[in-house]
């Protein structure tokens, strides 16, 4: 167990900068993932972790230990690969013991650390057998295996779950949730899915195109995202995002509100401190959860400052448990409404949305979050 | 892949047609070692009458046979080709594997040029060369030993062996060296347990190209190691092709035992040559 410190930590591929100036805080025994889309530099920035490749400038320490310039075989780290990368001409055992006879430690101790492991990852039938005999999820827990016998400081998962199906992949899930209680090691864990980041993380660490847009607790990053990049990344169906412009200040201008025009329409939008002028852009943001149907919820109470806007329904997706409501606003701009059970509504029908204010995401012109 | 094209109906014609080609071309490759067969168990006369003819109670003889063995020295020659070859093979794959996997795996000052060099290898042939290996051989004073030819071996196998492993090992999924890294385990450890093991089938391939030309050859033995001490079977046979009187009986005796050891050299290998080692290493 140890915290990990990176400061300042660049890569660059050639002319090509894929890390720009990360700095994080991992503490020990925290369960950090890195969240982005395809291509955001996460996978890098674990391998940069492990050693794998080369910090360009920066640096980078475990356990207060300043391991820079350190071969991945001496960070103390041991990472789960996303295509597990067993030894396929070794046994399960072998797979386990391989790194552990290399350190030269004691054959019964070794035997010991490798049942051990084993049993808690329930490949005590298959200890004999080759990867190929093994099924994915197996395999899987092969290589998970492999880590945890070498007792390192940190682990590294590199998008372990990806090439899983669907169910197996829930399962993996609550496994390597409860294998990190019980562990309570250090982790990194680097993924695309945001469900995986959503329950596994302690903290989540947002990334896109190299740089880190925000970090914090699932719900933290849930309820207030920084900008409009983790306000459309987390959470699904995506947040709804309205363009909105703003209206020159009246005199008697309550300062907790903005004027802005939505789709034509005057509104007022709940604002702490924001010094606007006239005609600037703004985003409004609404979950799809937190959006009502007037006249289909009968509880809603309509607050003066809630917004209420006409629409009109494109598609309509039932889940059983939930329905999605696709439908788009008079300007065109599509909105996506959850709304529980099973809704009765149909395409082309025109309804009215409630959205209540203090449910508002509003972000500024360069996507800042401002409210 | 080739079972995927046979197996469609629509490429079925295709395949027998291919099928024909190779069984016309086996029957053509097999054809003289089958007449040196036939007629190593015949008499002269039977083989001069007609060579075509399988051995009938009336020709067959092993009278070659019996010459051979009776002739002490054939057998020095065959445990020194079989010296030459397996110790030549040997330095083959080993060096072959480790300089394949330095210039696949690692990035070191030279190393473009080491590849160009090992290319030009496979262009030129090594005989074009026969006249300064000649007078290296004699400056290092090894003329006549078995490890002149043993070195000039190496040095003809080496660069084909580089270029199948390098090719072969630059396909071993790149995440078994990162996970062996991780796992604290040592370069040299990552290239015995791990790459030599799944490089097999490659290795193999290798031996069965690099055994036949060396076994077979002539040239060499005849430049660098004519004296009796170091002769192989292919020189030792010359002693039976006279310039007026040629033994027949004794040379293809002789040539049919010979193709014995390399038979059982290339069964050995070829069970190794199997694909899908690699499965389940990674997805």
């Amino acid at each position: 167990m140890a915290s990990v410190s990176l400061k300042n930590i660049h890569k660059s591929f050639g002319k090509i900068e894929v890390i720009k100036d990360v700095s994080l805080e991992i503490e020990s025994g925290e369960f950090v993932v890195f969240v982005g889309p395809s291509g955001c530099g996460k996978s890098t920035l674990l391998r940069l972790i492990c050693g794998l490749e080369e910090i360009t400038s920066g640096v980078l320490e475990i356990g207060n230990e300043n391991v820079t310039s350190l071969s991945p075989r001496q960070r103390g780290i041991a990472m789960v690969f996303q295509s597990y990368a067993l030894y396929p001409h070794m046994t399960v055992y072998k797979n386990m013991a391989f790194g552990l006879k290399t350190a030269g430690e004691d054959k019964s101790k070794i035997d010991q650390k490798i049942r051990d492991a084993a049993k808690v990852l329930q490949l005590d039938q298959l200890l004999n057998r080759r990867p190929a005999e093994l099924s994915g999820g197996q395999r899987q827990r092969v290589a998970i295996g492999r880590a945890i016998v070498r007792e390192p400081r940190v682990f590294l998962f590199d998008e372990p779950l990806s090439n899983l199906d669907a169910s197996l992949r829930i399962q993996m899930r609550i496994e390597i949730s409860r294998l990190h209680e019980s562990l309570d090691c250090t982790t990194i864990y680097v993924t695309h899915d945001q469900v995986e980041a959503m329950t596994l993380a302690d903290k989540i660490v947002v990334l896109s195109e190299g740089k880190v847009e925000q970090v914090g607790t699932p719900m933290s990053l849930y309820n207030e995202p920084a900008n409009l990049f983790v306000a459309k990344f987390i959470g699904a169906p995506a947040m709804n995002l309205i363009q909105a412009h703003t209206k020159a200040p009246l005199e008697d201008n309550e300062p907790r509100y903005i004027n802005a025009e939505i789709s034509g329409k005057s509104v007022r939008l709940p604002c702490l401190s924001y010094n606007y002028k006239d005609n600037q852009n703004l985003t409004v943001g609404i979950r799809p959860e937190h959006i009502n149907i007037l006249g289909e919820d009968q509880k809603t109470q309509i607050l003066e400052e809630d917004l209420q806007l006409p629409v009109v329904i494109d598609l309509v997706e039932r889940l059983g448990d939930v329905s999605y409501l696709y439908i788009h606003m008079e300007d065109g701009t599509p909105v996506v409404v959850t709304v529980s059970g099973q809704s009765k509504l149909n395409i082309d029908k025109k309804i009215n949305l409630h959205i209540p204010a203090t449910k508002i995401h509003l972000f500024n012109e360069s996507g800042e979050r401002i409210m | 892949m080739f079972s995927s094209l046979f197996n469609s109906s629509k490429n079925r014609g295709n395949s027998a047609f291919i099928h024909l080609f190779l069984l016309a071309y086996t029957l053509l490759a097999l054809f003289p070692v089958f007449l040196i067969i036939i007629n190593a168990f015949k008499t002269r006369k039977g083989i001069f009458n007609d060579p075509l003819a399988l051995p009938t109670s009336a020709t067959f003889s092993t009278k070659g046979f019996e010459k051979v063995m009776a002739n002490s020295d054939f057998f020095h020659y065959f445990s020194n080709s079989l010296i030459i070859t397996l110790g030549a093979l040997f330095f083959i794959l080993l060096l072959g594997a480790m300089i394949a996997w330095a210039l696949s795996e690692y990035k070191f000052f030279g190393s473009s040029f080491m590849r160009f060099f090992m290319a030009i290898g496979i262009i030129v042939p090594i005989r074009l060369g026969s006249v300064s290996i000649l007078e290296t051989i004699v400056s290092l004073d090894l003329v006549n030993t078995k490890t002149a030819l043993i070195l000039v071996y190496i040095a003809q196998g080496l660069p084909m062996a580089v270029f199948i492993l390098s090719e072969f090992m630059a396909q071993i999924p790149k995440e078994l060296k990162e996970a062996a890294r991780c796992d604290d385990v040592s370069e040299y450890k990552i290239f015995f347990q791990i790459i030599l093991p799944l490089t097999r089938p490659a290795i193999a391939t290798v031996a069965v190209f690099s055994i036949i030309p060396i076994w077979n050859d002539l040239w060499f033995p005849l430049i660098l190691a004519p004296g009796e001490e170091a002769r192989t079977v292919t020189l030792g046979v010359q002693q039976f092709i006279g310039q007026y009187v040629t033994d027949w009986n004794s040379v293809l005796a002789s040539l049919t035992l010979a193709v014995v050891p390399v038979l059982i050299l290339y069964m050995i290998f070829s069970k190794h040559i199997i694909r899908g080692l690699t499965a389940g290493a990674v997805k």
